[in-house]
């Protein structure tokens, strides 16, 4: 091997291996030094986007309810929104999704005996009570307007109300009240009510997409925000919607129409399709990352009776998970490819496999009432669950759905959907209660408690219901110590339904002879002491009740700090007047 | 933390574990010898270099332009026992390797650095001038480093109780320098290679002589000279290797395990042999014993390596059987080795004209 | 997942089985195409009777000695070790399926340096027909060594049958292996000619050079309607999921794929330059483009066949981080902190957010994705996300968009993850 090699290229050889070498080394060297480590804790941003103002509205005791001789008024008029809370997107200029069109619904009832719902002859219109932006360009614009008659019913509808949230002085608030009246043909008021007409702008897209709310640090979408939606729209599907967006709004309805010819699904499938794959194994709270339904947030809308008895939303709508495989199912019925590769990694919760989950239309189906409410005995409150019972079609929605005669509408006598009477709205004490506490001075359905008489005049057994079967809870009475002088009426106790507690959380002292009433002799048999001390005294038959550790309030109390299902803690909740007959 | 739950599950392997053990073994002595005729041979290269002038390199001096195919062998037979030790221990192999990772890939830019040196210093030889002394040696330091490299793994493999450092570290810069069996194992393996490195230098000129080249005398009196003081030396590191064992693992070579007593017995003998042989000038006779004891050291370390390991002993998977996969080998294996021959022995008689 | 991390630092580990793997592919497969191209060239030049010529391939073959048997043996154990340290799990995967095969293909390489060593050393020195069936052997063999490494390559795509059977022909034998080969030994014959190419372009005597250019420029052109066809043969041999991977629109591989035909028509033009007149001047820096040229081919194919892989390593076996499905739906129930033996945190709390995402980060991600460094740096990715829209995307990966194997672990484990990105994010912002 050994030949004549050329002195240049030897040096050069030389030279490179020379430097690869010392290279080497420098790298081991590099390596073998202590590098230490680049962070060791939080920063402040790794917690979840700041949560809202304790209250962000200004706490608004309601001041408005007009006032009802139950006596001398021969006419009730009810109003209520359909949605309960109409979601918007303010999301302009960039794109419109969801824009403002809440529907406002009402009906007159004349007063009876034999009461029924007033069609003609008179004119409703309703008015916003405080001023608040309105869209313009929604069918209705403007702060007031007039209802008009429903085909073939007898409610009046106005929709399209194209209001938003905020007020033109500053400020969110996402339950403006409406005043809603009836004027017989001569001009004359025949009844007037306050009602709210419930909408919200806090859609959290940001809570993923990043950016800040764009209103008071409360609500809407930002610029920001909104191009981060568009920016990964355009990059999974190939679209160009940042560029559209530089010149016009997008819809995106324009594409997501829901349209059987439309290629891309309906927005709802789109939606809660794509993203159920981001935001899974989780909860109601899954539902708040969007929806304004966040007990931190400015809306917090879940608010009515179905949850004080602990339903989340996840009850009647579904897991994230199934609520995007029953919108997806009916997508792939109608033969739309994108759906299968939408649902292919979803993992039903509810059910054990996705073809168990019914197929459901957005809008048009949803949790049916009877889902739960056989109206032969109470739903049972840890257990009940309408998810996959949807509706057949749009008209037996709960807002749709009117009483077993076809007079009322469920939502005229029971309150919107997600704020049914008593509703417990966070930004406004009864601010959704304005109709019964008007009419029934009771946060309660219209009605309820042996009030037959509110609308019929004459006292009728609640058994005999014509409206719908009611379901009556079996009570005892309450015995009561002798020389006990009542000042409110009588409380009719359900015992059964207290069936599955402990019997000694009540009868803590057990039983005597088989029995054991509160009254007992030397238990709480005391009647109203005449000292202030003496109305401490466990003896006081009202302690029992209301005591400090142990009692009906006490107890009801406690679970609704703990956010489960419990029983009522108005007064007249159970001092109904009815119990008295 | 416990170490045994940190030993990842063995892998089915194709065979029964003897076979591999067989085949680990064989393939690892004839990479051994190979390598130590490099890392051997670079040494003593490398020392008649800085103590010699140019022009009395004789003896070495054609003997270090085989040094790159020696490498290029040692290589290509470095392959077989690299795969078997991962069929059997990879568990505990890729463990190791990944806590030093940094050396270990390390060793690549080691060897093809060493292998370009090697290459510099044959071929361009005259040109460099005293320049070639910076070459060779640093081409050994490469060489040697790489031994060192290897002797941290090949330890640190079978101690899992050592491993916990990597919670302490994990950019892969660990070696195993607190293991007291590393220092006398390593460098019983590099005098070693001295060693057998003087037995070929001394076998390079036997051939040489055949044919009357002048210095072929000196060469082999040279190697066998390199062999008799590398082995005395060994002769004390061994002890000093066997020492510092853990007192059962040292016992294990004194009666505690038939096979690994006989091989130290065996290994002693041999040793003896080689000794005598390269006094009385019989290189053939050396390099048998030598080689006959480099197998049977393989064979103490190979039962080293199991009393390091039998503490931790892991649920085996069951072992597959696959026979035409080993037929193809086998196959291929007595067709190549066929194949070797033929070529080598054409290059011998073939020439041009004839 | 039963294995520790290394935590390389600045660059990322799956970057550095790409560098040494196109690196060494680039030089080992010319080498295979070589072997043959020799015995041509030394056969045209000796009944042409140049011995300037013949010379020549002496010395081709000299660098054929220091670069392939140098750079191309110590390298492809390079890719050994480095697959080793990164992906321990499948490297035991593959090395016990196949021990076999690895150690047939190490009997042709063995056979090949011996036959490239007698090649060199008895050039001039043995018989013409002799030498030359010793170079037909050297070509042979490394022939052989590719068809070996082809089956196992080709496996880690397409596992075909062995997924039922786990046999080993089964697996050999897959659904790519033949499109596979045509493709690859096409390659080699087209690298091999650019090889030469460069170095005949080179040679003073002009008679040489114009015999040794007529060779190399056969060997540079004449492959790549093979390599058309073979490719377009790859592309039609795979399964839906891995189609569907290769042909996706993302990024990381349709500019590779978009690129690999244009490519491989330059090279062809370039090829063909060849058989015109070209000034003097222009020959050796056009031979070296196609060599640029054909070093990109390799890294265009390697890059797409890797990348269309995602996000397993071995197909529908172990994921690209080296976890199995079977250890990832453990992960789902148990908790992948526990389930990891090398992880430092066994259980995520409140307290130890940051380390147990650390944690999670370099076992389930690390493997693939650079923090602040390349390559696919994480961090732009997550760039101004709150907290819920990375553990969202966490949460998400690998449901729709496929290349991504799914996060492995507890909901509160996707929390920490999530938390540590974010903390190792602001943390450089500040």
């Amino acid at each position: 091997m050994p030949s004549k090699q050329s002195p240049r290229l030897t040096a050069f050889y030389y030279f490179a291996w020379l430097v690869a070498v010392v290279a080497l080394l420098g790298i081991f060297a590099a390596g073998g030094l202590e590098r230490p480590a680049r962070t060791t804790g939080e920063t402040p941003a790794a917690k979840a986007p700041a949560a809202s103002a304790a209250a962000p509205s200004p706490y608004m005791p309601v001041t408005s309810i007009p006032p009802f001789d139950a006596d001398r008024a021969d006419y009730i008029l009810l109003a209520w929104s359909t949605q309960g809370m109409q979601m918007v997107t303010d999301a302009e200029p960039r794109w419109t999704m969801l824009p403002p069109e809440a529907a406002l619904r009402a009906q007159l009832v004349r007063r009876g005996p034999g009461p029924a719902p007033v069609t003609e002859g008179v004119r409703i219109t309703w008015r916003v009570e405080r001023e608040h932006a309105t869209l313009e360009g929604a069918p209705v614009s403007g702060a007031a307007g007039e209802m008009k008659l429903e085909q073939g019913g007898s409610t009046f509808a106005a929709d399209g109300i194209g209001i938003m949230p905020y007020r033109a002085s500053g400020g969110f608030n996402a339950y403006p009240t409406v005043t809603v009246e009836a004027h017989d043909d001569e001009g004359r008021l025949l009844a007037r009510t306050s009602a709210v007409l419930p909408v919200s702008t806090e859609v959290g897209c940001r809570n993923c997409h990043g950016g800040a709310w764009k209103r008071d640090g409360l609500a809407g979408i930002s610029p920001a925000t909104a191009d981060d939606v568009l920016t990964v729209h355009d990059r999974i599907n190939g679209t160009d919607l940042v560029a559209q967006a530089a010149k016009a709004p997008v819809e995106c309805r324009s594409c997501h129409s829901g349209a059987p010819e439309a290629p891309a699904p309906s927005l709802s499938a789109a939606l809660h399709g794509w993203h159920a794959n981001y935001m899974t194994d989780g909860g109601a709270e899954t539902c708040a990352s969007c929806h304004p339904s966040s007990p931190q947030g400015a809306t917090r809308f879940m608010r009515g009776l179905h949850k004080a008895k602990a339903l989340d939303c996840t009850r009647c709508h579904g897991a994230m998970e199934d609520h995007a495989l029953s919108l997806l199912r009916w997508e792939e019925k109608a033969g739309r490819k994108s759906a299968a590769r939408l649902a292919r990694e979803l993992k039903p919760r509810a059910v054990s496999a996705v073809d168990d989950i019914n197929p459901r239309a957005p809008w048009a189906m949803e949790p049916d009432c009877t889902g739960c409410h056989d109206f032969a005995q109470k739903p049972a409150t840890a257990t009940a669950s309408a998810f996959n019972k949807w509706t057949a079609s749009e008209k037996d929605r709960f807002s749709a759905r009117a009483d077993d005669m076809g007079n009322l509408r469920c939502p005229t006598c029971h309150g919107a959907a997600h704020a049914e009477y008593p509703a417990e709205n966070p930004f406004g004490r009864d601010l959704d209660n304005m109709p019964p506490i008007q009419y029934q001075q009771h946060a309660k359905v219209m009605g309820g408690g042996n009030n037959c008489s509110v609308c019929h005049r004459e006292p009728l057994p609640m058994e005999a219901s014509a409206h719908h079967p009611v379901v009556i809870r079996k009570t005892i009475p309450i015995t009561l110590p002798a020389g006990t002088v009542l000042t409110k009426p009588a409380v009719l106790f359900p015992h059964d339904t207290h069936g599955s507690m402990d019997c000694g959380t009540c009868h803590h002292k057990g039983y005597q002879e088989g029995k054991q009433t509160c009254a007992t002799k030397g238990c709480h048999d005391r009647p109203r002491p005449d000292t202030i001390e003496g109305l401490g005294e466990v003896g006081y038959f009202r302690n029992a009740f209301h005591g400090k550790e142990r009692g009906c309030m006490t107890c009801h109390l406690a679970l609704r700090e703990k956010g489960k299902a419990a029983g009522p803690v108005g007064c007249r909740d159970c001092h109904t007047p009815g119990n008295n007959q | 933390m416990e170490p045994a739950s940190l030993i990842p599950l063995a892998d089915a392997m194709p065979g029964p574990a003897w076979w591999f053990e067989i085949l680990l073994l064989l393939t690892f002595v004839l990479h051994l010898l190979l390598m130590n005729t490099v890392l051997g041979g670079t040494v003593i290269v490398a020392v008649h270099a800085l103590r010699k002038p140019a022009s009395e390199q004789g003896p070495v001096r054609d003997f270090a332009t085989r040094l790159p195919t020696a490498l290029a062998l040692a290589i290509n037979l470095g392959v077989p026992p690299l795969l078997f030790v991962q069929v059997l221990y990879g568990n505990f192999f890729y463990t190791s390797s990944v806590i030093m990772a940094l050396w270990w890939l390390g060793i690549v830019g080691l060897v093809m650095l060493a292998y370009y040196g090697l290459y510099i210093f044959a071929i361009n030889h005259d040109e460099l001038g005293t320049r070639r002394i910076a070459v060779i040696v640093l081409a050994l330091l490469l060489l040697v480093a790489t031994s060192f490299v290897f002797s941290n793994n090949m330890t640190l493999m079978l101690q899992p109780e050592r491993w916990l450092a990597w919670f302490e570290r994990r950019d892969g810069a660990l070696l195993n320098l607190g293991d007291p069996t590393l220092i006398p194992r390593w460098l019983h393996m590099l005098v070693g290679s001295i060693a057998i490195g003087g037995l070929a230098l001394s076998l390079f000129h036997v051939r040489r002589a055949s044919w009357g080249a002048p210095d072929a005398a000196e060469g082999i009196e040279t190697g066998l000279r390199w062999f008799s003081h590398a082995t005395y030396a060994q002769i004390a590191l061994g002890i000093w290797f066997l020492m510092a064992l853990p007192r059962d693992l040292m016992l294990r070579f004194m009666g505690g395990d038939t096979l690994a007593t006989a091989a130290f017995i065996l290994g002693l003998i041999g040793t003896a042999l080689a000794l005598l042989a390269a006094r009385a000038r019989s290189v053939a006779l050396a390099v048998g014993a030598a080689v006959g004891t480099v197998t049977v050291m393989a064979v103490m370390r190979a039962s080293l390596r199991e009393g390091y390991l039998a503490p931790w002993a892991q649920p085996q998977p069951v072992n597959f059987v696959e026979t035409s996969p080993l037929v193809l080998f086998l196959a291929s294996a007595v067709c190549g080795v066929a194949a070797i021959i033929w070529m080598l022995r054409l290059m011998r008689s073939s020439r041009k004209g004839a | 997942m039963d294995y520790p991390v290394w935590q390389l630092w600045g660059i990322n580990g799956g970057l550095l089985v790409a560098i040494i793997s196109v690196l060494h592919v680039f030089v080992a497969q010319f080498a295979v195409g070589g072997g043959f191209l020799l015995v041509h060239a030394a056969t045209r030049a000796e009944r042409a009777g140049s011995a300037e010529a013949t010379f020549w391939v002496k010395r081709f073959t000299r660098f054929f000695l220091l670069l392939s048997m140098v750079f191309g043996g110590v390298s492809g154990v390079g890719i050994w070790v480095i697959i080793s340290l990164i992906s321990p799990a499948a490297t035991s995967l593959l090395v016990h399926r196949f021990v076999y095969a690895w150690a047939t293909e190490w009997v042709f390489f063995l056979g090949e340096i011996v036959a490239l060593l007698v090649y060199y050393y008895g050039f001039g020195k043995m018989r013409f027909e002799d030498h030359r069936n010793v170079g037909l052997l050297y070509g042979l063999f490394a022939y052989l060594s590719l068809f070996m490494i082809n089956g196992i390559i080709t496996f880690m795509l397409t596992p075909g049958a062995w997924m039922q059977t786990q046999g080993f022909w089964d697996g050999f034998f897959n659904p790519t292996f033949w499109p596979s080969l045509l493709f690859r030994s096409a390659l080699c014959a087209m690298l091999s000619g650019l090889f030469g190419l460069v170095w005949a372009s080179l040679i003073d005597d002009e008679r040489a050079r114009e015999l040794m250019t007529g060779v190399t420029r056969l060997w540079a052109l004449v492959p790549i309607p093979f390599m058309a066809v073979g490719a377009w043969w790859y592309i039609g041999a795979l399964p839906a999921p891995q189609l569907e991977m290769v042909l996706r629109r993302t990024a990381d591989i349709r500019p590779f794929l978009e690129a690999f035909p244009w490519v491989l028509a330059a090279l062809m033009v370039g090829g063909l330059a060849f058989f015109t007149r070209l000034p003097s001047g222009a020959r050796v820096p056009v031979a070296a483009l196609l060599l640029v040229l054909g070093l990109c081919q390799v890294g265009t194919f390697e890059w797409v066949r890797e990348t269309g892989r995602r996000p397993w390593i071995v197909h529908g076996v172990i994921w690209s981080n080296g976890i199995t499905p079977e250890a990832g739906a453990k992960s789902d129930l148990e908790g992948m902190l526990k389930v990891a033996r090398w992880s430092g945190v066994k259980q995520v709390a409140e307290a130890n957010m940051h380390e147990a995402g650390r944690e999670l980060w370099q076992v389930q991600c690390a493997n693939c994705h650079g923090l602040g460094a390349p390559m696919i740096d994480i961090l732009p990715r997550i760039a101004n996300r709150p907290l819920t829209g990375v553990e969202a995307l966490i949460t998400g990966q690998g449901a729709l968009q496929g290349y991504m194997p799914p996060f492995v672990g507890t909901p509160a484990e996707r929390r920490a993850l999530a938390t540590y990105l974010v903390n190792e994010r602001d943390a450089r912002r500040h």
